[in-house]
């Protein structure tokens, strides 16, 4: 068939389909928020004291942080998911850890430095390392799927930024503050890429296209 | 944002705007002159053997065509257009075991002259002859015989509403289907 043929085919084609891809966005985030609602509410409950901590300082800054690096990270994987589209969105990334940094200082000055190893390392940690990846299996899968409607050319850049969107949404459920140092590690850990239209560079790390900036790049063919 | 092909890229988003909202002329239109665009695009892609270009144009197309409602209308068509066929040219590499470093950044070299499609043995029509007997007949009849809708539907005795949803999903299964023979 020649391509004269097979554009005469395409234009009496004129059934619309789908979602246009902002719409398919706030599916996702819709469908995201509710699966991980389900993974919280059917492996974990509130804490017991959540009366007494609720709008205590450490308490509401997990709101603050989590929320900051879902919203930065959303919104720089909606600009990745268009091709063209700059990195600019991205530097709103640089805000939770900053906030995070500023945390981190005031309770190394209003917690006794006895205590500070201790805090650091925390009492759930590896229940954290369990959960929060648990709790944004889900969103990660669908915000991959989201993300796989675009033509992003930053695809692995991309695809790591989903998952830190996915993973925030367990950690605003778990663990006081100093020990989320060791529950971001772990993110970093669990990023992987993923890239749209079938061009998949499947399991690179997202922190090294984060470092690198070779996410603008395929890879080669992953191991079969 | 940085607008690629200038004012061309104004008018192929109008004719796609135009496409998406029902014209089928615009749309046609629009086809035509991307395909060109997008084989200069894919031809200086590929420099080594293996791949023929003109099967990644027509994937490329297959892939804008079922995808054009994920194109936002107040964004350049260009930037869009060569980041799927960027990808789809590493699709082609891939399945042909190659190795591809391609740097889909690169749009500034990619605005090259148009080309011409060179004839030769396609992809398509593989993967054309594993479709449904129905639907190959609707797509063969629509674009290789160059018949409308409604001829179509009077020459193989089916509702006209029978045959276009036979088209597009005649069209979704070649995109799914294509590169891996059939």
């Amino acid at each position: 068939m020649k391509t004269d043929e097979l554009i005469a085919a395409l234009s009496a084609d004129t059934r619309r389909r789908g979602l246009s891809l902002s719409n398919g966005w706030w599916v996702a985030v819709a469908l995201a928020a509710l699966a991980a609602a389900l993974a919280y509410a059917s492996m974990l409950a509130p804490r017991p004291d959540i009366a007494a901590v609720a709008m205590t300082a450490r308490f509401l800054f997990k709101f603050l942080f989590a929320g900051a690096l879902a919203g930065a990270a959303f919104a720089s994987s909606v600009a990745l998911s268009r091709p063209g589209v700059g990195l600019g969105a991205t530097l709103w990334l640089l805000v939770a850890p900053a906030l995070l940094a500023v945390a981190v200082v005031l309770e190394l000055v209003s917690v006794p430095a006895a205590e500070w190893g201790p805090r650091l390392i925390g009492r759930n940690s590896m229940a954290c390392l369990i959960f929060i990846p648990t709790i944004g299996l889900v969103p990660l899968v669908v915000f991959i799927a989201a993300l796989r409607r675009g033509a992003p050319s930053h695809p692995v850049l991309a695809g790591g930024l989903r998952a830190a969107v996915g993973r925030c949404r367990g950690a605003v459920l778990c663990h006081p503050l100093p020990r989320r140092l060791t529950a971001f590690r772990g993110h970093l850990v669990f990023h992987r890429g993923a890239d749209p239209h079938r061009a998949r560079c499947a399991w690179r790390p997202a922190f090294r296209a984060l470092v690198s900036r070779s996410g603008n790049r395929s890879c080669a063919k992953p191991p079969l | 944002m940085e607008c690629l092909l200038g004012k061309d890229d104004r008018e192929l988003a109008a004719l796609l705007s135009a496409g998406m909202a029902g014209d089928e002329v615009s749309y046609a239109v629009f086809l035509r002159k991307v395909a060109p665009l997008i084989r200069g695009f894919v031809r200086r892609k590929i420099v080594a053997g293996g791949v023929d270009p003109e099967d990644v144009v027509q994937e490329t197309l297959l892939a804008i065509h079922l995808k054009r409602h994920t194109w936002r209308q107040d964004a350049p068509v260009g930037p869009w257009i060569y980041a799927i066929a960027g990808h789809k040219t590493i699709d082609a590499f891939r399945r042909r075991g190659r190795r591809i470093e391609i740097d889909i950044d690169a749009f500034a070299e990619t605005i090259a002259a148009p080309e011409e499609e060179t004839v030769s043995e396609r992809d398509l029509d593989r993967v054309l002859e594993s479709l449904a007997p129905g639907q190959r007949a609707v797509v063969s009849s629509i674009s290789v015989e160059g018949r409308s809708i409604r001829e179509t539907a009077s020459a193989l005795n089916m509702q006209e509403t029978a045959v276009r949803v036979a088209l597009h999903r005649g069209l979704a299964a070649i995109a799914k289907r294509f590169g891996r023979g059939g």
